[in-house]
């Protein structure tokens, strides 16, 4: 067998791989590169701002300090982070599927008001953060209409409402892509059964109940579970309208591993921090695996 | 009696626009209320009860732009924004291109690795980026950010360019092949001026991506490199004093997004929800 027809088989072979080769090369470097890295400085006691000669080697000392007591915060910090999540991807998801239905319903035009209604994910975070944080002030937009529709005022920025107002402006920009998903979802569905249940005289709860939603199941599940890793790891919001204040009262992990990281200036201690965080993202993924296996079928 | 049931439906149908219409106003309310505020004056934007019709005024917009140097921070994100959207396409179209058009062992298990890997958390790799950046000498470059966005935007173009090329029928390619053509030129003749819609859009989108990202940059530049969505910072400690600012400098940022998205809606609907949905 000559060499070139060995080359040209083995290309031949390999061809589809190595066009994704370039992809899963770069890709892999840039996450398991810094991996390493975060292991390594997990280990270390290291003061942001100086050199990393000026490091320390401490061995598992940041690890005891995180999850042994040191950081006072860190249990707090992880019990809110549930909460958050569970608040802000529960209430996009209800908001929605019930735009999605309703955009579902137009006989024409859906598409384009569904691309207004996406607008809020589409902007900066930064700046939809900074602007919820002025709309929660104590005369301030959010009061307005409470004002108006209510007769009570809130001060959003107390222990009590900071993580509610911050949920409010995380799933006003979330809830678009449930709607993107489930609106495209729903124009996707096999219209017959629908009709023939129409004719039998169902009720539109029954179809919805009955027909609809079980079609919708596999891909309600998917973007659940992707919806709550990306919840996981929101920071630009959060940082922005609250940075974690008033006291620790929006301190989600994400805020807390800045805190840790550049504020404390503890760049370990962060490091085992973010490694949780990454941990806690791994068992998720593997949720979502089994659902994208089970939906693909392979 | 057919007529009255079509009257008694169009009706139905016209209520139904007139609450979705009603319900889209309520929903874009915190934008459109961000939009107004941008024009109106200093003492206006404090106004409590709120004011809603003013003499609109570009005080805060000639503040914002020249006061703060808008068009460096605009240049910089422009600058890590293009080469990475060029890149990235480069880097990850062939390999979308190879999911769609071959059989290969483990390929939905390869597929679903790049959909894994884009989920690690930006906060969570910021410290190790901080080291790799001080000790190679990129921090605070634009080249630092054009590579680190490769990350995410790598899968991401995989996942939804994926979608649009199945979209593309096979026949095509096959009848080229059979009249002579090589993949390659089958690929640069049939394929690419078909896909061109798609990868426009694609390149669209993750130039907002870039557009938007705050992590990142907010953690590894400073002066040189610093893009415009890092700015808003520069008045999260003077929010009492600068809201007119603000109000035009989110007016501002968030505007090109917007449009894109709306430039490419179609798109967007069709892949960006179907990459989920199917294989």
């Amino acid at each position: 067998m000559s060499l070139k027809f060995f080359l040209k088989k083995f290309s031949k072979k390999y061809y589809p791989v190595l066009l994704i080769l370039p992809s899963l090369i770069t890709v892999l470097i840039l996450v398991a590169y810094p991996l390493l890295i975060s292991l390594q400085t997990s280990l270390y006691e290291w003061t942001y701002g100086t050199s990393w000669s000026q490091a320390k080697y401490v061995g598992l000392k940041n690890y005891y300090w995180v999850f042994f007591g040191g950081d006072y915060l860190f249990y707090n910090s992880l019990q809110l982070t549930i909460i958050f999540v569970i608040i802000q991807v529960l209430g996009s998801f209800i908001i929605g599927i019930f735009f999605a239905l309703l955009l579902d319903k137009l006989p024409r035009g859906g598409e384009i008001i569904t691309a207004f209604f996406i607008i809020p994910m589409v902007m900066m975070p930064s700046v939809v953060g900074l602007m919820w944080r002025l709309y929660f002030t104590y005369d301030g937009f959010v009061n307005y209409f409470l004002e108006i529709f209510f007769g009570i005022k809130i001060n959003w920025f107390s222990i009590n409402y900071a993580l509610i107002a911050l949920s409010i402006a995380t799933i006003w920009m979330t809830a678009p892509f449930f709607i993107l998903v489930f609106y495209a979802a729903l124009k996707a569905i096999p219209q017959e059964p629908i009709e023939a249940a129409q004719i039998d005289g169902a009720s539109e709860w029954i179809i919805l109940k009955d027909i609809k939603l079980p079609m919708l199941k596999p891909i309600i599940l998917i973007t659940l579970i992707m919806r709550t890793i990306e919840a996981f790891r929101s920071f630009d919001v959060p940082y922005i309208m609250f940075g974690g204040g008033p006291g620790s009262a929006t301190e989600i992990l994400a805020i807390h591993i800045n805190r840790v990281a550049f504020s404390f200036r503890q760049l370990g201690a962060g490091s085992v921090l973010s490694l949780f965080l990454i941990f806690l993202i791994i068992i998720m993924c593997s949720f979502l695996i089994k659902q994208l296996r089970e939906t693909w079928r392979f | 009696m057919k007529r009255k049931i079509n009257i008694s439906r169009n009706i139905k149908i016209l209520f139904l626009y007139l609450i979705v219409i009603i319900l889209l106003f309520v929903w874009l309310l915190p934008y459109i209320f961000m939009a107004l505020s941008a024009f109106k004056s200093r003492l206006q934007v404090y106004a409590y009860p709120i004011v809603w019709i003013f003499e609109p005024t570009f005080e805060n917009f000639i503040e914002v732009i020249f006061g703060q140097n808008l068009f460096f921070y605009l240049q910089n994100t422009l600058l890590i924004a293009i080469p990475n959207t060029i890149l990235t396409l480069l880097i990850s179209l062939p390999a979308a291109y190879s999911f769609t058009r071959f059989k290969f062992k483990h390929k939905e298990k390869y597929f679903l690795l790049f959909l894994i890997l884009q989920l690690v958390p930006g906060i969570s790799v910021i410290i190790a980026f901080y080291h790799i950046a001080m000790s190679l000498g990129l921090f605070d470059t634009h080249l630092l950010l054009i590579i680190l966005y490769l990350l995410w935007n790598i899968p991401y173009t995989i996942w939804i360019t994926r979608g649009f090329f199945e979209g593309i029928p096979i026949e095509l390619e096959e009848a080229a092949l059979i009249d002579g053509c090589s993949r390659l030129s089958a690929l640069r003749r049939i394929i690419l001026p078909l896909a061109i819609p798609g990868v426009s859009a694609t390149a669209l989108l993750l130039f907002i991506l870039s557009w938007n990202e705050f992590t990142l940059p907010y953690f590894l530049t400073s002066l040189n490199a610093r893009p415009l969505s890092t700015t808003v910072v520069f008045y999260m400690s003077h929010t009492e004093i600068f809201w007119g600012r603000i109000f035009a400098l989110g007016f501002i940022s968030t505007l090109p997004t917007i449009i894109f998205s709306l430039i490419i809606r179609k798109y967007f609907i069709r892949t960006l929800a179907f990459g989920a949905l199917k294989r």
